[in-house]
């Protein structure tokens, strides 16, 4: 309680941090900085559906990359698709998939549910991967239009870091209001005891239903993004190896704690850059950390610090 | 028939229930009134909490018909018989063990207000479900226990989160699984006292292995042995009655 204080400061000093990172960092790190946004809501996504719902979501990379491939596909073919628009398209068409898969796996929980996202991931990633025509498989999608947002050109790199941060800042809020409503409080009972939230008239299915809507949402917003952000697209947003990411920066981070995500992101993203510069093992080293992590600190960094006070 | 099941706020016809072949109740013919306070006993393994899984909607009956407020609710879902009306407490304790006994009660609250789907507007700031939540636990004896972490309550206070969790939604026909069980007899009587106190004016069912507990509570009973109802009515009729004393109450003491 006493930390309210420092917290005021503390937000300040980040807000004004944030808006002056185009001046003070060089190019490549602002980009990096935008990368870790950008992910950051899609971590987010993913402790939702863990944290709020108690979902264990192994195939998370399917609404990011149905959010990428299907804005970038606006993108290429409809003359004058906005930035916004694809951004919401992106966003609307990974919740629908949220939704109708969810049809099939509200009633799962647990390793079932896990192993059902899996399989959907896998089976969307095969369409991906050998739909040539339209996905360019392998090859990915690249040159697609990067319309400018009410006049401000999205090709500068500062503007396009300032709206991601507004926007994507939205979109983290809108995920943290979530949990102090009512529906995210029956998610929380569900994760806390599904018999008894059943048992005092709580649909468990229907709210299931729409956290992962909610989620599939969020997770297409942010692959929306990565896809402008990169300018071009590939299987790898889409894949296994993006499903097993975000859950390494939600668990890295904590994905107990709000800001866990968050901090998850800006760890894994920078290590992958930090470490992919000294050696092409990175990965390597990078499952090793997250094994001590796991073993030593399962509440993931902030869990650490939260501890150590 | 419609005329009598009117007035019978639950019904059961002809209920059966078999586990892959293992039969647990045949043909389980009970009807409770409305107001009616309603304790159900027999022996363990007779089929009691079977009986409380199957009207509540856990199980679905392998067959008959079961009638709420003069309704078909066979096979209905835990939740949409709550919603009706319905509520229960368990046997074994089952409570939102990781959230604050504030928390647990709460949920209970916002359920019977309706407000299950609304993801925009703070829950902190709804003051009438928190004045509604704290004179539920003050009904209970938990105020003063409100912002611990109901895993950590002692069993006492655990099971009286139970029957107010049961309560909460403020149900027209509650049942109990074996409240007391478990309880010491002075936490036994804090219970009987509080059943008293939640259940009035409401319809009872209690499943109860404390004899003193049943005789204290129900104004009719029925028994339960081997997986078939082998009497029901006031409680001096089963007291007197001889395959009661046979088959479960044995002797009578005193």
């Amino acid at each position: 309680m006493g930390n309210r204080k420092i917290y005021l400061p503390m937000a300040v000093a980040g807000v004004l941090l944030a808006i002056l990172f185009p001046y003070i960092l060089p190019k490549f790190q602002l980009r990096m900085v935008t990368e870790i946004i950008i992910l950051a809501l899609f971590a987010m996504t993913w402790k939702m559906m863990l944290n709020e719902g108690g979902l264990f979501s192994f195939g998370h990379a399917l609404y990011f990359g149905l959010g990428a491939y299907s804005s970038v596909l606006a993108w290429l073919h409809i003359k004058d698709f906005s930035f916004m628009s694809g951004i919401l398209l992106g966003g609307l068409v990974a919740g629908l998939m949220g939704f109708i898969l969810g049809a099939f796996l509200v009633r799962l929980s647990g390793t079932y549910f896990a192993l059902l996202t899996l399989a959907f991931n896998q089976l969307i990633w095969a369409i991906v991967w050998k739909w040539r025509d339209v996905t360019g498989g392998d090859d990915g999608l690249g040159k697609f239009p990067k319309p400018d947002l009410l006049g401000i050109s999205m090709k500068d790199p500062a503007n396009f870091y300032y709206v991601s941060l507004v926007i994507i800042g939205i979109c983290l809020f809108i995920c943290w209001y979530f949990t102090r409503t009512p529906l995210g409080n029956v998610c929380a009972s569900i994760k806390s005891n599904e018999e008894r939230a059943k048992f005092i008239g709580f649909n468990v299915n229907a709210s299931k239903l729409i956290l992962l809507t909610v989620a599939g949402f969020f997770s297409g917003i942010s692959g929306a993004f990565y896809a402008q952000f990169q300018e071009f697209i590939a299987t790898s947003t889409i894949d296994l190896g993006m499903s097993t990411n975000v859950l390494f920066m939600a668990y890295i981070g904590g994905s107990g704690y709000f800001w866990g995500p968050i901090v998850g992101s800006g760890v894994f993203t920078y290590l992958s850059e930090y470490l992919s510069s000294f050696t092409d093992r990175w990965e390597f080293i990078f499952g090793l950390i997250f094994i001590v992590i796991v073993l030593f600190a399962p509440q993931g960094l902030l869990g650490i610090i939260k501890k150590k006070k | 028939m419609a005329e009598t099941a009117h007035r019978n706020i639950l019904e059961l016809k002809e209920v059966y229930k078999d586990f892959d072949g293992l039969e647990v109740l045949f043909g389980i013919n009970l009807a409770i009134q409305e107001g009616e306070r309603h304790a159900i006993i027999g022996p363990n393994g007779a089929g009691k909490s079977t009986l409380f899984n199957l009207i509540t909607g856990k199980y679905l009956p392998s067959r008959g018909k079961i009638f709420f407020k003069g309704q078909d609710v066979t096979g209905t879902s835990p939740f949409k018989l709550n919603r009706s009306g319905m509520a229960r407490s368990f046997q074994i304790t089952n409570i939102f063990k990781t959230m604050t006994v504030f928390q647990n009660v709460r949920n209970a609250v916002l359920s019977r207000n309706k407000i299950r789907y609304n993801m925009f507007s703070r829950l902190s700031g709804m003051e009438d479900i928190n004045s509604q939540t704290e004179r539920m636990l003050e009904q209970i004896g938990l105020l003063d226990r409100k912002e611990t972490t109901a895993g950590e309550l002692s069993y006492g206070q655990q099971r009286a989160l139970e029957i107010g969790l049961t309560i909460a939604t403020d149900p027209e026909l509650i049942l109990l699984d074996e409240p007391t069980a478990g309880m010491s007899s002075e936490e036994t009587r804090e219970a009987v006292k509080l059943i008293a106190r939640v259940s009035e004016g409401k319809t009872l069912v209690i499943v109860e292995h404390d004899m003193e507990v049943v005789f204290s509570i129900a104004n009719r009973i029925s028994v339960i042995y081997y997986g078939e109802i082998l009497a029901s009515g006031p409680p001096e009729a089963i007291r007197s009655d001889q395959k009661v004393k046979d088959a479960y109450l044995g002797e009578e003491k005193e």
